[in-house]
């Protein structure tokens, strides 16, 4: 967690560094391009509201939806970088066969937990799109979303299990405690 | 109420293996709502995919990655040695002068980052070597700046206020105007505790030399950007003109205007700006995506009667059960802490604590005081951790007498804002009835 100024920008280089499988290399400008107009679309609106009376038409529609692809693009990246937030204290104290085993068991249950969820979202997507639900302002089918956020959710899990796969197979894991990068397999 | 408990014990051992908190949350939620719900599964699915998928398409939740992203670009503004600088001219010539300055400049500093961490390893860079060079003792000044980085929890627009505000449902903006008078109590109360430890210790805090007031007038030019960011934005909320979200952003531009201004934007910083603060939002939702589910659990568990009940038969005032409940997370904050422990503790303790009729605006301040707390103390504080891998040849045992301090005067703190709630609740019951 060491930060001074060059060290949080070496982090975030890190962070913003391409993974080597290609699915995950889209992922972080998606949700670089979605939070810039996000934070543009903020702007304008109160900008248009002000001085022109005039808010944009479904700006927070526009803004709900990139809200989605920022988090859901983001999680596989979070995965990829064992940056979630989790209780360290306690596994910081194992070594050897027991750090060994309790990684396995992370991320064997993060793997299949992403996915799970990503199957939920899918369900939801399939009652949204039998129920034909249309977002309230523009009109927009609400399904297709839920479709893409379940299978960003799915990516998230084969992620998990790609860091697993990259374990058992004698892979020097980077310690996720220390936070630097990790050398994997592609996880696809 | 059995399958509650053992929840609950599930999510412990969860924890304490290290298992992503999003999932653990999720996964006991999940299963308990499912073992409780007269449908099962199907029920439990329906739940699930419903609040996740509410929640991302709620657009006022955006108000977390804007002000993540003002955070990522403030960082980069070196805003740190100009606050810092002005701080040392308005109080540098007072015994432990620099020490109060460190505070000033961490408040100022966390105004416009939002981030703990960053306040504190910021400052650990730039206050530190100069009260070295002013004589101060070590255990003092890295005290000092980790108490100061803790305090950037509180000072809205703060972090940790969005994720309780996410998590409960109350007003965010609300939220942020609560904490200014606590802030300004902590602030006195940090002041207090250095002059105490400098009238005890003379020589940990050495008297600067005074500088003139066109200096110190000068110095306040200097740092007009936190000034107009910080007021734009708390401003805009205050009267009303904008909403926390539309706050977000206007905060976002405002933060990249000054780093462009200060020429200390670059397309790389930008880049990696944009997907830090991408990559942080969806690190914190993924957490709030199974604390939501998890709250599904506890409401139909029927675990917040059971306690509540459990409370009447102990026959005690609410103001002893919030302070029970207090002596609980102290404790807990010694093993668990920062968003960890405000994800754990929320859908347990606020139905409880709203129902002995406490204000949840009151209570989000008050828990973020403690959350402040837990990255404080030791054994494992997280700011003390940061100031040492910075200074790594200041030993731990030295920091540690550093933070204990200030770790004393956070208990005069919270008990001011428990003691006096209006300190909190004045200001938003003022402005936005």
């Amino acid at each position: 967690m060491s930060r001074d100024d060059n060290e949080l920008t070496a982090e975030m280089a890190r962070i913003a560094a391409p993974p080597r499988s290609w699915a995950l290399r889209l992922l972080g400008p998606i949700a670089a391009v979605c939070l810039f107009g996000m934070m543009a679309l903020t702007f304008i609106n109160v900008v248009a509201r002000y001085f022109f009376n005039r808010p944009i038409a479904g700006g927070e529609e526009i803004q709900a939806f990139l809200l989605g692809f920022i988090i859901f693009g983001g999680i596989p990246l979070v995965t990829y970088h064992q940056r979630h937030i989790a209780v360290r204290s306690f596994a910081a104290l194992l070594k050897g066969g027991a750090l060994f085993a309790q990684r396995v068991f992370v991320l064997g249950l993060t793997g299949f937990g992403f996915a799970f969820i990503g199957y939920l979202l899918y369900l939801q997507g399939a009652q949204l799109e039998e129920e034909g639900t249309l977002s309230t302002f523009l009109q927009i089918p609400e399904a297709p979303f839920a479709y893409i956020f379940a299978a960003l959710m799915v990516v998230a899990g084969i992620v998990a299990f790609g860091l697993l796969v990259a374990l058992l197979r004698g892979h020097e894991l980077a310690d996720a405690y220390e936070r630097t990068d990790i050398d994997i397999a592609s996880p696809d | 109420m059995l399958t509650a408990l053992a929840g609950f014990t599930v999510m412990l051992a969860g924890f304490f293996l290290g298992v992503p908190l999003g999932i653990v949350l999720f996964t006991v939620g999940f299963f308990g709502f499912a073992l409780i719900h007269p449908a099962g599964l199907p029920a439990a699915a329906a739940m699930a995919g419903q609040q996740i998928l509410g929640l991302t398409l709620d657009f006022q939740f955006s108000v977390l990655p804007l002000f993540v992203l003002t955070g990522s670009f403030v960082n980069h503004a070196n805003l740190s040695d100009d606050l810092y600088e002005t701080a040392h001219r308005w109080l540098g010539h007072r015994r432990g002068g620099l020490a109060l300055a460190t505070i000033a400049a961490c408040a100022g500093f966390a105004s416009v980052c939002h981030s703990s961490i960053a306040t504190a390893a910021t400052m650990a860079r730039v206050a530190v070597p100069s009260m070295r060079r002013y004589r101060y003792s070590d255990w003092f000044s890295t005290g000092t700046v980790a108490a100061g980085g803790a305090l950037g929890m509180l000072v809205p627009p703060s972090g940790a206020l969005i994720v309780y505000g996410l998590l409960t449902e109350t007003d965010i903006a609300k939220l942020f105007l609560a904490a200014l008078g606590p802030v300004l109590a902590s602030i006195a109360v940090y002041f207090f505790v250095i002059f105490v430890v400098t009238f005890l210790r003379p020589q940990a805090g050495p008297r600067a030399e005074r500088v003139n007031w066109a200096e110190r007038w000068r110095g306040l030019y200097k740092v007009w950007g936190v000034v107009a960011l910080f007021l734009m934005v708390m401003g805009g909320i205050t009267f009303g003109i904008f909403t926390a979200t539309e706050a977000g952003g206007i905060g976002a531009v405002g933060s990249l205007g000054l780093a462009l201004l200060r020429r200390k934007m670059s397309w790389a910083i930008f880049y990696e700006s944009l997907v830090d603060a991408a990559t942080t939002t969806a690190m914190v939702f993924s957490v709030i995506f199974g604390a939501l589910v998890l709250n599904q659990f506890v409401n139909i568990s029927g675990m917040s009667e059971s306690v509540l009940d459990f409370i009447h038969s102990l026959d005690a005032t609410p103001l002893e059960i919030v302070l029970i409940i207090m002596a609980f997370y102290v404790l807990l904050g010694m093993f668990i802490e920062g968003f960890a422990l405000i994800f754990l503790t929320v859908p347990i303790f606020v139905p409880i604590v709203g129902a002995l009729g406490y204000d949840l605006i009151w209570w989000g301040v008050v828990l973020v005081i403690v959350v402040e707390m837990s990255v404080l103390h030791p054994p494992l504080g997280m700011n003390i951790f940061v100031l040492k891998s910075l200074l790594p040849e200041v030993p731990l045992k030295q920091i540690y007498w550093g933070v204990i301090p200030f770790w004393m005067g956070d208990f005069l703190r919270l008990g001011l804002i428990i003691a006096f709630p209006a300190i909190a609740l004045a200001i938003p019951h003022y402005f936005l009835r």
